[in-house]
């Protein structure tokens, strides 16, 4: 039995690396319910029913949900602070941009870390405390910025770009999400 | 033979909680060179100090990255002028405290307005230090190597683990030289900022203009 017990453990070890991989385009996330509490103006920007305190990420009303994940205490996430921004108002000026909606979650981060974050950045878009690394789960454990776009689905959030890292050009980026998106 | 069901019960709930436990998050540019000890006893020791302590003074030698290089720091000499924030963090290189530090950068001004030097120590020596410092892109405040004798401050503060490294534990002392927030964090997870500033906040009253209000 200890036999048993050992290759038990083993076979978890080598699975391991199979449940760390990256996800990538073509699989489903699970549509997790989010607690959060989001201001007036993140709410209507998402589309939710005034006073939302949970939600599923289906809900959000959009085409497609762009979602970064980032910590405050990731260096390339504050470096990558300004491209996002700039990312998200340009998502904003744009017809077909506004039916993306982008959201940020920050892996373990509490809620006075990520306001802290969005104050020293000027951040516009929502932003999720995710203290407990509950979300960062879903999403596969990635690292530090890390960026989904999202398709709702019947059967979850379909990934359609996943890149894990800086975006090295801003322009590139964008169109990538437009395309992911299907919206180019 | 009536142990076997128990065992195999037991097996299969630590697989199961192995898949189930939560990963932190690591910055992409430290995910493939930092080696992952995996979940570590939270604490293992008892820390020496209490608010109201006169904190045991040291001097040791340390790195500033961002003047410079070498910079020897004695505790004594931040009396009458500023508060000081002990960050020990366990070692260099290792996942948690490569995702501490950063924050404490991009939290300068907050530490600033609170009149608050902060000092970084850990048992690693002077050049794994500054080359760790150097890796998270500079720091603005000082890292200090209690190497040698090996983590003498830590063991006089009570954060010396059984294995000599340090626990992830943060002292904050005022400007007459007395604790006032002293706690050894889970190893395994980030202290919160929000956290040490409502401590810090306790020190200096006045609010920090840019900063959201400390719980």
């Amino acid at each position: 039995m200890n036999r048993l017990a050992a290759a038990l453990i083993l076979i978890f070890l080598l699975a391991a690396p199979a449940l760390a991989a990256n996800p990538k385009a073509g699989d489903t996330l699970p549509d997790q319910t989010v607690k959060a509490q989001l201001s007036p103006a993140e709410v209507e920007y998402l589309g939710l029913p005034a006073g939302t305190k949970s939600f599923r990420l289906s809900q959000i009303k959009a085409e497609a949900l762009l979602v970064e994940i980032y910590s405050m205490y990731c260096p390339r996430c504050q470096a990558e602070a300004m491209p996002v921004n700039r990312v998200f108002a340009r998502l904003q000026a744009s017809p077909e941009g506004k039916r993306i909606k982008f959201l940020a979650i920050g892996a373990g981060n509490s809620p006075f870390e990520v306001e802290f974050f969005r104050k020293k950045y000027q951040v516009k878009m929502p932003m999720l405390p995710d203290a407990d690394y509950t979300l960062h789960k879903v999403f596969g454990s990635v690292g530090t910025p890390s960026f989904f776009v999202l398709k709702p689905g019947a059967k979850g959030l379909g990934v359609a770009f996943f890149l894990e890292g800086v975006f090295a050009d801003e322009d590139d980026f964008y169109a990538q999400v437009l395309r992911a998106a299907a919206l180019r | 033979m009536r142990k076997r069901p128990l065992f195999l019960a037991v097996a299969l709930l630590a697989v199961a909680f192995a898949a189930a436990a939560p990963v932190p998050a690591r910055a992409v540019d430290l995910k493939e060179m930092i080696l992952d000890p995996g979940p570590l006893k939270p604490v293992d020791s008892v820390l020496k100090v209490r608010p109201g302590d006169t904190a045991p003074d040291f001097t040791l030698p340390g790195v500033i990255t961002n003047q410079g290089g070498r910079r020897s720091v004695r505790l004594s000499d931040y009396r009458g002028k500023k508060n000081v924030m002990l960050s020990f963090v366990p070692a260099a290189f290792t996942p948690v405290c490569s995702d501490q530090w950063p924050g404490y950068n991009l939290a300068k001004d907050l530490f600033e307005e609170y009149d608050t030097e902060v000092l970084g120590i850990s048992v690693d020596n002077l050049p794994s230090l500054y080359a760790w410092a150097v890796e998270m892109r500079g720091l603005w405040f000082p890292v200090l190597s209690d190497f040698w004798p090996h983590g003498a401050v830590a063991q006089a503060y009570g954060v010396l683990r059984t294995n000599g490294t340090t626990e992830r534990a943060i002292v904050i002392i005022d400007k007459k030289g007395v604790v006032r927030f002293a706690e050894i964090f889970n190893i395994n997870i980030r202290p919160d900022l929000g956290v040490i500033m409502a401590e810090l906040h306790k020190l200096e009253p006045e609010p920090p203009s840019g900063a959201p209000r400390p719980r």
